[in-house]
């Protein structure tokens, strides 16, 4: 209070000050602040007497005077128009004022005042006024009326007066009707339950490092949306003068719209006090206090803040959800408190397992707030078994009989005036269509329910159904997964019904494969849901299960750290620098198992070393925020310049696919489908979708209708534009993509090759330029007015009507057309449609090679995530087809998928094929490569591209091992592959080393040269073009085209091969190792002299457990066993020394087949970049045949015309 | 309440824990912060620096008779209007000090307070010099 005192005293004076000092030229003048002459300003304005006179009519008269120079009232703005509506309200409130005759009683004289305090006993209404409001008045100017004749100005200065009244009196209303908004929040503010805690929670986060903040769930959450604690919490705080606040939510939308809600809260709406921060979007300013965001971006904010000193407060909301993130971050923040003993910690929590939470952080402070809920009673009903059990074996169907009987239930006790609708909890989708259907058709007939769906793949549409309000007398019944939980929250709820069940995603580390299973919910659950009744008014929950299910339940639920794969934190948890992943302190730590399982895939996937450190493509992956497989995506498609169609694709096997279940289509649109389909598989498919959508938008027809049509899900389209859109921006930020304006720098080289017209002249672009601000500017306005709309129209949830349900809505109301029409425009804006439009093209007419290149690419991120088809399918469309990846069989392709409509692509082609000892030797076997597989009754592959074998398996495999002649090579331990002869798999060895060589060798020059052109960024420089910067880029370049024409020769290529399933009994028997220890005594003959003479001279570089020689890390020559069944001469044929020249150092050789390979490793490794010309001999090489010369009698490695030419060398000699 | 095992050295941490410029209402107990305290609500921004700061032209425009003001009768706690975007030409009056107690009072609240004629009264005062009011504002406070 004293602050506050002399803050006042201290304005006092200054405007004291200011009033006596001298009037200096650099000084303020005295104002005419004197009470006396105010009010003698006041009392020149004059009330109006003539009630008639029309001031509206002299309007632009009375603009041009008072509001031509006005701040307040601006001309064309909002309070301008505000003023003259309240003036012509005013008048009419005159008008009916002075019809009641007033009354004639005895007025005070006017210079009559009281006793005391000299107050005028006259009462006039202008002395309630306490302010004077001074016009910038301009001289009136002649106005003329259309048909150019002056308008005569009909006010004389009593009418100005009267005027300049009213202008006060509604600047006294407009005071006072913003005071009422900050009342009325203010009040609301006190009402909220968490209020009377206030005092509490801030002592004792004042007094502790650590605090827990819990309160119960589904008590007083505010508009529905966010707990009270989010939201008042953090308000709590800035008041209390805490500033540099971070609010971590699980949630990118709820940040946002805290943000939102706590601006408004704090009376910062129009500030930036209160910002939020998520992924790729920040509102954050200097002056921002409190910040929202989510717990990824604090996680990394830590990798540059390792102290988090940015902040003095963090507050981590939601904790006992549970999320992996959140987990790993409390981690954090429990090494944090003790590092910097001055930042503190508040965790927010529904009163779920707080005990956990606060042993966590030694015994830290809670304190708790309890909600207002209203009483619930529980009935348990279970299920009587006897009566079920010889049913339930012969179907696994639920049974709809229990559900039924509560809802007639509910009808015979309650009466149809007392409202409150029914939430059914189901396990699933399958459960939910089933009660659906019964409870339909009980629902027709007693015409008192209207049943409703309610999960996570309904369109938004049918989701938002939900919310609408049943006519009189009629209840919701909404059937719901658990999604209703938490996530969505309906009102007017009265009847609980919990079967007791929930489907959970469970991770199973070994096979990588994601399982949807049934279990029992955990207690917590069941009481969050029993909670979700008691939001309005009393309520009733049935349980369809005893009390003793219950006890027995655990008692919360599993948190998500167990469930889900650790790939992406493993890795950025090694990219911030901990050392032993294992031992770091999570609150329950995850299984060790799926620890090591995550370690292996991020080895596999190259990101660590086998020091488990991070490799420079691991470093790369952690600093993308985005699926590892995902990002290996981006990262190849960068390298190889062919970005927009692959983070196209990337970001559409993110989001769910638009193609739903062709079990839900009728046969027309899926004939109309038919178009998009691409027979390489679902990813392709789905960036033909998109681009097709994108012609759509931009021939700016309907494109609603035109997703309607075949059956696809518009929604999913935006949010892969979105999505993109983020991709793209992630690029940018890490330099893996050149920003547009210094695009020219590093041109793509594909758009130079399509020759799409670049702007000419710098004259049109300006031009283009200015034109399309123009149209986005009208465009935005657009689309504020229709948002506005939407909200300026009460949101007031629809009634439902109880035919119109089953009908699919062709034709959409209103509302609906509204938001269509604004995620349209929205989309425009953040888009530029014309780009998108070209790219697209760019996209759509793929030759043959370059779907070959996309695929490699996609395949980079997928491996090992493969899978070949099963002998015994059958390719018909009515059966299943089954496909055995390495470590899962049977596993069938998802419906949603193109292969499962159009299963005979995958049927392999025999024309050109041999059988040779039962094995089909063809050119053109296939794998499949899938983005996941997900089990829910039956293991399914989703997202699946068909992908050539041989090169895929030879580009990714981690090992590859081969027999002595090269004829069989092993791919990871699995996948075995057969050459007729030894000459091609050298051959293909050959390319395989040099191209995977070449891939590391261009990714190592990009990662060098994005390091460079990043720090010259950061530095603020401009990235200047160096003289050897530029070469260094012309290599890159050359060895990028280069490879990129090798890398479409190699998968053109046509070899004879075949391809088994190796099963892992049988792999350990087909090592050289096993096999010379086993039979070492029997087959010493059978092995040369010469061979045992090899192999003890090349001792250091042996396959301690396979046998055979490490070439690479990941080629290891000559551990298979020899076939018994070929000739002995083939067998020779790896040990022969033969005359060879390398394309590499052109220089020749009496070499055997490893020695070629070693020098050729060797040789590439020497040769760092200088690739100016090994692109010419290297494509010489495929080209080349082995041509016996019986002349010099000796067998060369010539293309066809070098046969002609050493032909004619001979000839010449001779 | 659990015992606290993290009390940590008061002297260490140093958050400014001042609520300076608040505005709290001595019967509604409406409290919010206020950004000036005087009778130019338009010119708030200007005002409130010390005078030494202001540039010639900011003087110059101060000093101007020929402009757009409005002008209190009574020194008043004001802000910036937290419901709209044009934060200078938009402000919101909270309160003011009573004339007869010299109590902090919401301003644009007649349960708090009223304005009669120069001066500002917070609803107790009025209450007490009842009289001195013309009839029309005897009935309004008796309402109270």
């Amino acid at each position: 209070m004293d602050k506050i005192e002399q803050s006042i005293i201290q304005s006092l004076e200054l405007i004291k000050r200011e009033q006596n000092e001298d009037p200096n030229e650099n000084q303020l003048i005295e104002q005419e602040d004197d009470p006396d002459k105010l009010i003698k300003d006041l009392s020149e304005l004059s009330q109006s007497k003539n009630v008639e006179f029309d001031f509206i009519k002299n309007k632009s008269f009375l603009d041009d005077i008072y509001f031509k120079n006005s701040r307040l009232f601006k001309i064309g703005s909002k309070d301008h128009s505000d003023f003259w509506s309240f003036l012509s309200r005013y008048q009419n409130l005159l008008k009916k004022k002075s019809s009641i005759a007033p009354k004639n009683t005895k007025q005070p004289d006017l210079n009559e005042f009281s006793a005391q305090l000299k107050l005028p006993l006259k009462y006039d209404k202008r002395w309630r006024l306490n302010f004077v409001y001074k016009p910038n008045k301009s001289e009136q100017t002649g106005t003329y009326d259309s048909s150019g004749n002056k308008i005569k100005f009909e006010c004389d200065e009593q009418k100005l007066r009267e005027f300049e009244f009213i202008i006060h009196l509604y600047l006294d209303f407009l005071q006072k009707e913003k005071y009422k908004k900050l009342k009325q929040l203010r009040q609301a503010q006190a009402n909220l339950p968490i209020y009377k805690y206030q005092e509490v929670i801030l002592k004792t986060v004042k007094e502790n490092q650590v605090t827990i903040i819990a309160g119960d769930t589904g008590c007083g959450k505010f508009y529905n949306l966010f707990s009270t604690k989010s939201t008042q919490i953090p308000r709590y705080l800035l008041e209390a003068g805490f500033e540099r606040i971070a609010c971590t939510q699980p949630r990118r939308i709820a940040c946002m719209s805290l943000a939102k809600r706590v601006s408004y809260e704090t009376l910062n709406e129009f500030k930036s006090e209160v910002a939020y921060q998520v992924r790729f979007d920040k509102t954050r300013t200097k002056h921002t206090k409190i910040l929202f965001l989510t717990e990824g971006v604090l996680l990394r904010q830590i990798q540059s803040d390792a102290q988090l000193a940015q902040y003095d407060i963090i507050v981590v909301d939601e904790v006992h959800e549970r999320h992996v993130f959140t987990d790993f971050l409390l981690g954090i923040l429990k090494c944090l408190i003790k590092q910097r003993q001055t930042l503190k910690v508040i965790l927010m929590s529904a009163t779920i397992n707080i005990d956990l939470f606060s042993n966590y952080f030694d015994q830290c402070v809670i304190v708790k707030i309890p909600g207002r809920t209203y009483k619930i009673d529980v009935e348990y009903m279970p299920a009587n078994k006897e009566k079920c059990d010889p049913k339930s074996k012969s179907s696994n169907k639920i049974d709809p009989a229990p559900y039924i009987r509560i809802m007639q239930q509910i009808d015979k006790k309650y009466p149809e005036s007392e409202r409150g609708d029914m939430l059914i909890f189901l396990s699933g989708m399958t459960d939910i269509q089933t009660i659906l259907d019964a409870a339909k058709e009980y629902a027709t007939e007693c015409k008192r329910w209207i049943v409703l769906p309610l999960h996570s793949s309904l369109s938004i549409e049918d989701q938002d159904k939900v919310f609408d309000i049943p006519p009189e007398g009629v209840r919701k019944c909404i059937l719901s997964t658990n999604i209703a939980e938490t996530s969505v929250t309906i009102d007017g709820l009265r009847f609980i019904v919990d079967s007791g069940k929930v489907k959970e995603i469970s991770y199973d580390p070994k096979y990588k494969m994601q399982r949807l299973q049934e279990f029992w919910i955990s207690r917590a659950s069941a009481e969050q849901r029993k909670g979700r009744a008691g939001r309005t008014g009393p309520g009733v929950c049935f349980r369809l299960y005893s009390q003793a299910d219950y006890n027995s339940f655990n008692e919360f639920t599993t948190p998500e750290i167990r469930r889900v794969p650790l790939n992406s934190l493993l890795l950025q948890m090694i990219s911030m620098g901990l050392r032993d992943v294992r031992k770091f302190p999570f609150v329950e730590p995850p299984d060790l198992q799926s620890i090591e399982h995550s370690l292996n895939y991020l080895k596999e996937q190259n990101a660590l070393n086998e020091m488990e450190q991070l490799t420079p493509m691991g470093q790369m992956l952690a600093e993308l925020p985005v699926d590892i497989q995902i990002g290996k995506m981006l990262i190849m498609a960068s390298i190889f310049h062919v970005v927009e169609p692959i983070v196209t694709m990337a970001a559409a096997l993110s989001v769910q696919s638009p193609f739903t279940s062709n079990l839900r289509c009728d046969y027309e649109s899926m004939q109309k489908r038919k178009e998009l389909i691409s027979d390489h598989g679902d990813p392709l498919t789905l960036l033909n979708g998109y681009n097709e959508w994108i012609q759509v938008k931009a021939a700016n027809d309907n494109s609603y209708k035109w997703c309607k049509r075949r059956c696809l899900e518009e929604q999913r389209f935006y949010e892969i534009s979105k999505l993109k859109k983020q991709f793209f921006e992630l690029l940018q930020e890490n330099y893996l993509l050149r920003r547009k304006n210094d695009e020219s720098d590093v041109s793509d080289s594909d758009s130079d090759e399509s020759g799409r017209p670049r702007a000419s002249s710098s004259y049109s672009e300006k031009v283009r330029k200015d034109l399309k601000r123009v149209m986005a500017k009208k465009e935005r306005k657009r689309l504020l007015d229709l948002k506005k709309e939407i909200s300026s129209k009460p949101k007031r949830p629809k009634v439902l009507n109880m035919e119109e349900i089953e009908l699919d809505t062709t034709n959409l109301d209103e509302s609906e057309k509204n938001c269509q029409d604004i995620r349209d425009i929205e989309f425009k804006l953040m888009h530029d449609l014309n780009e998108l439009q070209n790219k697209s093209l760019s996209c759509k007419k793929f030759t043959l090679r370059e779907v070959n290149l996309l695929k490699i690419i996609l395949s980079c991120g997928l491996y090992p995530q493969i899978a070949i088809a099963d002998e015994m399918n059958s390719y018909k469309r009515e059966s299943d087809q089954k496909f055995n990846s390495k470590h899962k069989s049977f596993v069938v392709i998802h419906p949603t998928s193109v292969f499962s409509y159009d299963p005979d692509i995958l049927q392999p082609c025999d024309e050109d094929g041999i059988v040779k000892d039962k094995l089909k030797f063809s050119t053109r076997h296939q794998l499949i490569a899938y983005v996941s597989l997900f089990e829910t009754n039956k293991a399914y592959f989703m997202n699946c591209m068909r992908v050539p074998a041989l090169q895929t398996l030879f580009l990714y495999a981690r090992s590859l091992d081969t027999n002595g002649d090269c004829t069989r090579v092993l791919c990871d331990e699995w996948l075995e592959i057969r050459f007729l002869d030894s000459e091609t798999g050298q051959k293909i060895l050959s390319a395989v080393l040099y191209l995977r060589s070449s891939i590391e060798k261009l990714f190592k020059i990009r990662l060098e040269d994005r390091l460079n052109y990043g720090s010259k960024l950061e530095d603020g420089e401009e990235p200047e073009i160096k003289q050897d910067s530029v070469k260094f880029k012309e290599r890159a370049k050359k060895l990028e085209k280069i490879l990129k024409k090798k890398l479409s020769e190699f998968l053109d290529s046509s070899y004879m091969y075949s391809i088994r399933r190796v099963l892992p009994a049988e792999v350990n028997k087909m090592f050289m190792k096993n096999y010379q220890t086993e039979s070492k005594s029997i087959d010493e003959a059978k092995i040369q002299p010469e061979f045992k003479k090899h192999l003890d001279s090349k001792e250091n570089n042996q396959n301690e457990i396979k046998g055979g020689f490490k070439i690479t890390s990941y080629l290891t020559y000559n551990c298979i066993i020899p076939d018994e069944t070929l000739s002995i001469i083939s067998e020779y044929s790896g040990i022969m020394k033969r005359h060879w020249k390398c394309t590499n150092c052109s220089k020749e050789f009496l070499f055997d087949l490893m020695e070629r390979m070693q020098h050729q490793v060797e040789c590439q490794e020497t040769d760092q970049i200088d690739t100016s010309d090994i692109g010419d001999k290297i494509s010489k090489s495929l080209d080349q045949n082995l041509y016996f010369c019986s002349i010099c009698n000796k067998n060369l490695k010539l293309t066809a015309i070098e046969i002609l030419k050493h032909k004619r060398s001979h000839l010449s000699s001779n | 309440m659990n015992l606290q095992k993290f009390t940590y050295d008061k002297s260490v941490n140093k958050i400014k824990m001042e609520t300076k410029n608040l505005f709290k209402c001595s019967k509604c107990n409406l409290n919010t912060k206020y950004t000036y305290f005087g009778r130019r609500p338009l010119d708030r921004y200007l005002l409130s620096k010390p005078t030494e700061e202001l540039t010639r032209e900011q003087i110059n425009y101060l000093n101007s008779k020929k402009r757009e003001l409005v002008i209190l009768i009574e020194d008043s706690f004001v802000c910036d209007d937290p419901f709209s975007q044009m934060k200078s030409s938009n402000y919101l009056i909270l309160g003011s000090l009573c004339s007869q107690c010299q109590k902090m009072v919401c301003s644009n609240s007649s349960d708090c307070s009223l304005f009669y004629y120069k001066k500002r009264f917070c609803i107790d005062c009025a209450k007490k010099n009842l009289n001195e009011f013309p009839a029309e504002v005897q009935i309004e406070i008796s309402k109270k």
